[in-house]
């Protein structure tokens, strides 16, 4: 890790109050809290992109609010480029988002065109009579033709709508976006159109990224480095390769395990884990993971140490220093790659 | 095919009249299944493959559809001979289907055991014991921890994962000999996913069952079928075993779709995307509806009609030009 990434997440929780019921009332217990979000720490160095990859209610999508500022964490700071984001304005318009269907992000009312010239409008980025101009600019930049400034979000497709709510996040000109599962919408031949355009547009215009996503494989693409969460906490970051070639978690292990392996071989294993996500209400002692790990011991029930494999790798594990732990082999996979 | 077909369909059309006109959502789809057999069906939304499934069990309202076919045989007698009761004694029973999202197929103010021994009370009139036995039978089949007391729970108290597994305890409960799955793992977290796709090819190697799984994941198709039929805009394109599919894939759409995927193994540079989007059904050509998007067309494609025509034991594709599919792969890579 450099001294000065772009962005510096410092040690943020978020909590969500859970609304009394009226048994809580009647047995006049307190108010309880799930906590999306327990203490993480991540950095982003400029022009690199940082994969966060969880199942539902990891909490990656709140670290991606919070980040932005969406909502306010009760312990912590998001600092970028050094200042910290919630104090300044001017910072946080650097800063935006893209979010999985921009059919619920767009205003299903406005002509794409207009939505775009109201960001450019209200932040005054360019002089009025330039609006025109740089909405067609923007929609070049992400592909789409200028006759689509015309159209209503109902009247695109899912990947042209998903190009539009780029370009309006992209009208501030921003260094920094977070981009929450883009593609999870999309069919697979316009979700391969999406990461291209998401892959020049990060060359072109040196953009630093967060990039939320559950499939493992479109993280992979587009991450130097990757976060595995799990129920609030990150079990394990570092380097893209690292983390997925040789995982240092049991929980990432299991997530690679559980993917698909294309080796064309009609499956006949058990499941990689057994047993549900537990409830975020209800998180369990020690290692969060313990629940569903093959590998869980005693020790386990008291908090897991943050154990630096390498100076940019870190797993939280009591037994990462004693098992190699190594993905499943995929040659197969890799075949069928090659000979395509 | 080792065993002789359980389910064979030929050529069947389902269309739908619309204020735009007539939209042709299945067109000359032929398929057959066997016993202890998988067949998968790809493609992308508006393919036409849950379309598929429902004609199949006779569930579209007629009107706006209308559903015709050649042949749709099921275990020796035509399915399309059959009148509504015929039909609804087989639904449920001979062939059962589970879909994407679980809690849409659960009652939500009905207890789940209730609901999974349903079809036993009502098709074989089973006593109200006797039904709650076997509902905590089905429950601890399919892998749900203390089923004797979960049976009275209610579905909002069970995860995704749990009611996809009542759902699959609901539909093998009448031992079904065919089962449409129709996404039946997309709403599911990864780890959740793995488990119930282990779970349908235990359920298959236990009762021999025929499954016809729908989905738009191609790797989840490659762990769970023996052979796929490849849709795209209404029509099968491609289809034979699933080894030879995504060892030399035959139609330019399936090795697109192949090739776009982003592995967890491997990083490319940039990944091939297939240009454009699907055609709008209502507003068909003659050629072949591909064409627009096809990395190897030629100005015939767009007039000259196209249907599947065998390129291999058990391999047949829609495309004029195999032969370029072939050359595809390098051309691309280079």
């Amino acid at each position: 890790m450099t001294a000065n990434p772009a962005l510096f997440v410092d040690d943020i929780v978020v909590e969500f109050a859970k609304p009394r019921s009226l048994a809580d009332v009647l047995t006049g217990r307190k108010a309880r809290a799930v906590r999306a979000v327990d203490g993480v720490t991540l950095a982003v160095e400029a022009g690199q992109t940082l994969g966060l990859v969880g199942e539902s209610g990891s909490g990656k999508s709140t670290i991606g609010r919070a980040i932005l500022g969406l909502i306010k964490p009760i312990k912590g700071r998001v600092e970028f480029e050094g200042e910290i984001a919630a104090s300044r304005a001017d910072i946080r318009r650097r800063m935006q988002m893209v979010f999985q269907d921009p059919y619920s992000s767009l205003n299903p009312r406005l002509k794409i065109g207009e939505a775009i010239a109201e960001v450019l409008r209200f932040h005054r980025i360019v002089p009025q009579e330039g609006v025109a101009t740089e909405v067609q600019r923007l929609l070049s930049v992400v592909g789409l033709p200028g006759a689509m400034a015309n159209r209503r979000p109902r009247q695109l497709s899912g990947g042209q709508r998903q190009r539009a709510g780029l370009a309006r996040a992209l009208a501030v000109r921003p260094d920094f976006l977070v981009l929450d599962e883009p593609v999870a919408a999309l069919d697979v031949s316009i979700q391969a159109q999406i990461l291209n355009l998401l892959v020049d547009l990060r060359r072109q215009l040196g953009l630093t990224m967060l990039f939320i996503a559950h499939e493992l494989g479109v993280v992979r693409h587009m991450s130097d480095r990757i976060a595995v969460m799990y129920l609030g906490k990150i079990m394990e970051i570092g380097p893209a390769d690292a983390v997925f070639e040789t995982p240092r978690h049991p929980y990432t292990r299991a997530l690679l395990g559980a993917v698909p392996k294309m080796d064309l071989v009609k499956r006949e294993r058990p499941a990689v884990t057994q047993g549900d996500i537990p409830s975020p209400l209800n998180i369990p002692s020690g290692c969060r993971f313990r629940t569903r790990c093959l590998m869980a011991r005693d020790i386990c029930r008291t908090e897991p140490p943050e154990v630096m494999i390498a100076a940019d790798h870190m797993s939280r594990c009591h037994f990462v220093l004693d098992a190699v732990m190594q993905a499943p082999s995929r040659s197969a996979d890799r075949h069928i790659t090659e000979a395509l | 095919m080792a065993n002789p077909p359980l389910l064979s369909v030929a050529s069947l059309n389902v269309a739908f009249s619309t204020p735009q006109g007539q939209v042709v959502a299945n067109n000359h789809v032929s398929l057959s299944v066997a016993a202890n057999e998988t067949l998968g069906i790809v493609g992308e939304s508006g393919s036409g493959k849950s379309v598929l499934c429902r004609a199949l069990l006779g569930l579209l309202p007629s009107p706006p559809a209308t559903v015709s076919a050649e042949k749709m045989d099921f275990a020796g007698h035509s399915l399309l001979s059959l009148n509504a009761a015929e039909m609804r004694a087989i639904r449920g029973q001979e062939i059962a289907m589970i879909f994407q999202n679980p809690m849409s197929s659960l009652n939500p103010v009905w207890p789940i055991g209730d609901q999974i021994s349903e079809s036993l009370r009502v098709h074989r009139g089973v006593g109200r014991s006797q039904a709650r036995e076997a509902a905590i039978a089905a429950l601890a089949r399919v892998g749900i921890p203390s089923p004797d007391i979960r049976v009275d729970d209610y579905p909002h108290q069970w995860s995704g994962g749990m009611a996809q597994r009542a759902v699959i305890a609901m539909a093998m409960i009448g031992e079904p000999r065919l089962l449409l799955a129709d996404e039946p793992t997309t709403a599911l977290d990864v780890t959740i996913q793995d488990q119930i796709l282990s779970l349908l090819m235990q359920l298959q190697r236990e009762t021999g069952m025929a499954i016809i799984l729908v989905s738009h994941d191609m790797s989840v198709i490659s762990e769970t079928c023996d052979r796929v039929a490849v849709m795209y805009a209404g029509s099968i394109v491609e289809t034979g075993r699933t080894v030879d599919i995504f060892r030399a894939p035959a139609h330019p759409y399936t090795h697109g779709l192949l090739r776009s995927i982003p592995h967890v193994t491997s990083k490319a540079d940039q990944l091939a995307s297939i240009p454009g989007q699907p055609p709008d059904l209502s507003t068909l050509g003659p050629g072949c509806p591909f064409a627009d998007r096809c990395p190897v067309a030629s100005a015939e494609c767009r007039v000259r009609p196209i249907a599947l025509a065998p390129i291999g034991p058990d391999h047949s594709t829609a495309c004029h030009f195999p032969e370029r599919v072939a050359g595809l792969g390098q051309r691309l890579a280079s």
